[in-house]
């Protein structure tokens, strides 16, 4: 089943994933960075602040789930990043590949395209990581 | 309103577990019809309502929705057991076998209990959310498999990854969960 080959992969793969979000936490203003599963369940995560990983990781699919049926509505085809800008800082998504997500929280203060680049330049690793999961 | 303010489905939900908590099984307001509800029913609130049509809005997503319910149920029915338990996994094990019989959640069984792999496998017969389903490409009962994770978590304090590997709804006859302690 592929949930055992789930917990195998993360394993093994823990520390280039480690350190791919180590990287993104060094971004000016990322405050953390997280892989979330199709369940919801935070696989890793680099963080400078105390998270209810539950609650964030079942947020990120659903949240990621209705902006991609939204697209899909519009005739916009497939959802490739969510960017939620709060009173406090943005939330940014991203897919990655068999259903896992990667999402990065910031603060007010970050460089919002920087952090996006950075995002988008991060997820072709990522997949490359994930895609044998499939 | 104000953040500590609860909603009403809050306040609904406190109601509830502490009804489940006191033990009670009669249900004011119906004193004709009375607490049982044919399971149909309840396939539709958890396959129609929380399932499809969730699905219609959340895509992919839903699956994280109802497993996160399901985990919600599953640390509160956790919390009623844990306190009877002493710490003692089978006793534990043992009072949510009886919560889930009494709810007709299932007929929990565990199948395999390895603390030193951190692997746990729970079988849940007569699943209330696949029976008399069939034909479907993959596991459905995403909610149970998020109640069994929650109280896995209860018990250990640790986070868990619960996945359903068989499902009676796919011809597996019964209900698997696997939990991995993380």
């Amino acid at each position: 089943m592929s949930n055992i080959h789930s917990i195998e992969f993360r394993r093994s793969h823990s520390g280039e994933i480690d350190s791919i979000l180590r990287n993104l936490m060094s971004l000016q203003g990322v405050t953390a960075a997280a892989i979330i599963d199709s369940d919801g369940l935070v696989t890793h995560i680099h963080r400078d602040f105390e998270v209810n990983t539950d609650a964030l990781g079942a947020s990120v699919q659903i949240v990621f789930g209705a902006a991609s049926k939204a697209a899909r509505h519009v005739g916009h085809n497939l959802a490739n990043m969510v960017i939620c800008e709060n009173t406090e800082g943005y939330i940014l998504l991203a897919p990655v590949e068999a259903g896992f997500m990667l999402a990065l929280v910031t603060e007010r203060e970050a460089l919002l395209g920087r952090v996006r680049f950075e995002l988008k330049e991060t997820i072709p690793v990522l997949k490359k990581l994930f895609v044998n999961f499939l | 309103m104000s953040q500590n303010t609860r909603t009403d489905y809050q306040i609904a939900q406190q109601q509830i577990f502490d009804s489940i908590i006191a033990g009670e099984f009669g249900i004011e307001n119906r004193e004709d019809l009375g607490p049982m509800v044919p399971i149909r029913l309840f396939q539709v609130l958890r396959m129609v309502a929380m399932g499809s049509n969730v699905e219609d809005m959340l895509g992919n997503g839903a699956p994280a929705l109802v497993y996160h319910s399901g985990q919600g149920l599953g640390q509160a029915i956790g919390h009623i057991a844990v306190e009877k338990a002493n710490n003692d996994i089978e006793t534990y094990v043992g009072k949510i076998e009886q919560l889930c019989r009494q709810l007709s959640i299932g007929l929990v069984v565990p199948e395999k209990v390895d603390l030193s792999a951190g692997v746990l496998e729970l079988r849940v017969d007569e699943c209330v959310s696949c029976a008399g389903v069939h034909d479907v490409s993959a596991p459905i009962c995403h909610f149970e498999a998020g109640m069994v994770g929650g109280i896995v978590k209860t018990f250990f304090g640790r986070n868990v990854r619960a996945t359903e590997t068989k499902c009676n709804a796919v011809g597996d006859k019964t209900c698997l969960i696997r939990v991995d302690l993380l």
